[in-house]
């Protein structure tokens, strides 16, 4: 009797056999899957392993490279060879930043590393534009050449003991984050100790950002009297204005929303001055009925009626139905560049939603501008003999954390229009841009 | 045979949609084949000047108007199904707008994706704000010097680690990047923002908070 409970009735021995055999298919199919799995994972490993060697050796030859080739700027007899070792750098530099930014590493673990980087690049990019127009190496710059030249090395010595240590196959980006960090940031960081660094380019550390030099010395007013301000400056139809909290960015703001018409804004007041320096808008706007012109005139007269005084059209440019509006300030008939107000028009119905005042609030202050040097003539003589010159007038460029007063030349070559800057005192060409028609608009390049 | 049916009705669905989605008006941005049949007719016929470019810009804008004046037709400057059979032009949907003629760089492409990516649930503003980190970060000495070195600065952005950055941004992604490369900088200068409900990071909250936008706080 109990024999039958052992011993499975034929029906349900056949069913067992065809399980067997399906599961077993099934184990050989999973096995075979996880094979190929693991074959493509080892391939994807091998290939994402390469990408890494490749980075780091790349970073150690070319920080390498910039620490040698600032030994030979130290002797260069000759401003030429000079140029063509600082513009080597450069290109080093910059092959070296994106080799960096490559490697697994967090990016506290190489800002420093990639500001030095930068830093080198950037001076070796200033120091090849002032031999260019003339200048001399100076005994800063000289100090500052021995000092990149050791830390490129001290640092390419230790990237090159990680290479070592990660080739050995030591896991040197694994583990937690906060401890594998900074067990690395020693050897991925730059010379605790080099000096600041004072050049006239970007990336210096003199470079002080962020004045509002339009605010200084303006009163300070309360979330009460700024609400006042921005109502007073979008205009009557304002509604629903909600201030949201406050903000340094990075002059103390009061931040808000606000409906206008049927659009949705959002706007930040100075606390200083209770000045607009922005406006967004939410939303596209509708069908396009004005041309670019008009919207232009409608920005033009928005700016007039609220004392930004006379502007020059800069550029503008049109996207879903939203034309954007560059102005320049204008002083005794000289453009100021730096001194911008972006103004964005609906083209459904002229109404004015946007608006980005940071250039103009850092710079708008009453220049004094010197009697250029050059004639317009002369400007005119300075610029590349490919380009046919249609005019010219005086303006202020930004140049770095100062100003130059410049000739900008209106010039063509063939088809293509292009703008020069000639400084007025010197007669060096500051910047060449291009300008692009496209059908949004014309954009500089 | 169920799903076959369900697969057969949806390929029918697609093929009744698609003359529709392609009978697509010209307007300013338009480009392709369509655009230059309509140039070519104003042209010949003295409302415009110079070649049929296939480019739809101000100028062809300002022909179509003025066409549409003559014609008795309402002068918006577009050519819908009424203004081309005026013209004689069939549309045949070989043109593009929008959404593909609307990104306007490839930085500005990559840029919509990641604005898309970090910041697709936030207001607008947050939106240009995610994008003005990114080119802050460009402007600074202790990142990558382009938007693309930026992005994809290992461990920068976690949509970069997991995939959401090769989704296809919407229009407000795509102009609150352009926004952002315009200037608007709603967060002045800030280089980190992190979601304080969303990130056991201790290093990012030792940073200075300069605003809050929406989930998140942006620092330098």
């Amino acid at each position: 009797m109990n024999e039958t409970y052992y011993i499975a009735p034929a029906r349900t021995r056949d069913w067992a056999r065809v399980l067997n055999g399906a599961l077993a298919a099934l184990l050989a199919g999973v096995l075979a899957f996880a094979w190929a799995q693991t074959t493509r994972l080892t391939e994807a490993n091998a290939r994402l392993n390469a990408v890494v060697q490749k980075a780091f050796y790349e970073t150690c030859e070319l920080t390498e490279g910039v620490s040698v080739n600032f030994r030979k700027a130290l002797v260069a007899g000759e401003p030429g060879q000079l140029q063509t070792l600082l513009n080597e750098i450069a290109l080093q530099t910059q092959g070296a930043l994106s080799n960096l930014a490559l490697l697994p590493l967090g990016q506290e673990t190489v800002s420093g590393t990639l500001k030095f980087i930068n830093q080198a690049g950037d001076f070796a990019t200033a120091l090849s534009a002032r031999l260019g127009n003339g200048g001399e190496v100076t005994a800063e710059d000289t100090a500052a050449m021995e000092q990149l030249s050791e830390t490129a090395a001290a640092f390419s010595v230790r990237m090159g003991r990680l290479l070592d240590r990660y080739e050995k196959g030591e896991a040197v980006f694994d583990g937690p984050d906060a401890t594998g960090e900074e067990s690395l940031y020693p050897i991925t960081g730059p010379a605790a100790d080099y000096p600041a660094l004072l050049y006239d380019g970007p990336f210096s550390d003199g470079r002080t950002n962020g004045e509002f030099k339009t605010l200084a010395g303006l009163a300070e007013i309360d979330e009460a009297r700024a609400r006042q301000a921005l109502t007073a400056f979008v205009g009557q139809q304002a509604a629903e204005v909600t201030f949201t909290g406050e903000s340094e960015i990075p002059v103390g703001c009061y931040e808000y929303t606000l409906r206008l018409g049927a659009y949705r804004l959002s706007a930040g007041v100075t606390k200083a001055g209770g000045e607009v320096l922005y406006m967004l808008c939410d939303s596209a706007a509708g069908e396009v009925v004005l041309s670019d012109a008009q919207a232009v005139d409608a920005a033009r007269a928005f700016l007039l009626a609220r004392g930004f005084g006379e502007m020059e059209l800069s550029y503008s440019s049109r996207f879903e139905g939203i034309l954007t509006a560059n102005f320049a300030a204008v002083q005794d008939g000289v453009v100021l560049y730096p001194d911008l107000v972006k103004v964005q028009v609906s083209l459904a119905d002229g109404t004015v939603v946007g608006l980005e005042a940071a250039g103009y609030l850092m710079n708008h202050v009453r220049r004094e501008i010197a009697l250029p040097k050059l004639t317009e003539a002369d400007a005119l003589a300075r610029i590349g003999g490919a380009l046919n010159p249609l005019g010219a007038r005086l303006c202020v460029i930004p140049d770095n954390d100062a100003e130059a007063l410049c000739y900008e030349v209106h010039a063509t070559s063939g088809s293509d229009t292009f703008l020069a800057y000639i400084d007025a005192m010197t007669g060096v060409e500051r910047r060449l841009m291009q300008v692009v028609e496209s059908d949004g608009g014309a954009k500089v390049m | 045979m169920k799903a076959r049916r369900g697969a057969a009705l949806l390929a029918a669905l697609a093929l009744a949609l698609l003359p529709v989605a392609l009978a697509a008006v010209l307007e300013v941005g338009s480009r392709g084949d369509d655009v230059t049949a309509v140039q070519k007719k104003l042209i010949q016929w003295g409302y415009l000047k110079g070649t049929a470019d296939g480019r739809y810009g101000e100028n062809t804008r300002a022909a179509v108007s003025a066409f549409q004046r003559k014609n008795g037709l309402a002068a918006d400057g577009r050519v819908g199904p009424a203004t081309a059979k005026a013209m004689g032009v069939t549309l045949t949907g070989g043109s593009s707008v929008a959404a593909s003629a609307a990104i306007i760089s490839a930085d500005h492409r990559l840029l919509s994706r990641l604005v898309y990516a970090e910041a697709r649930g936030e207001t607008y503003k947050g939106q240009v704000a995610v994008a003005a980190v990114v080119l802050n970060r460009v402007a600074s000495a202790s990142f990558p010097n382009t938007i693309s070195g930026v992005i994809f600065q290992s461990g920068a952005f976690s949509c970069v680690s997991n995939g959401s950055i090769n989704n296809t941004p919407d229009s407000s992604a795509i102009r609150a990047a352009l926004d952002a490369l315009n200037g608007w900088d709603p967060t002045g200068g800030c280089l980190y923002y992190y979601n304080p409900k969303g990130t056991d990071d201790a290093w990012i909250r030792t940073r200075t908070v300069k605003t809050v936008i929406g989930n998140h706080q942006f620092a330098v």
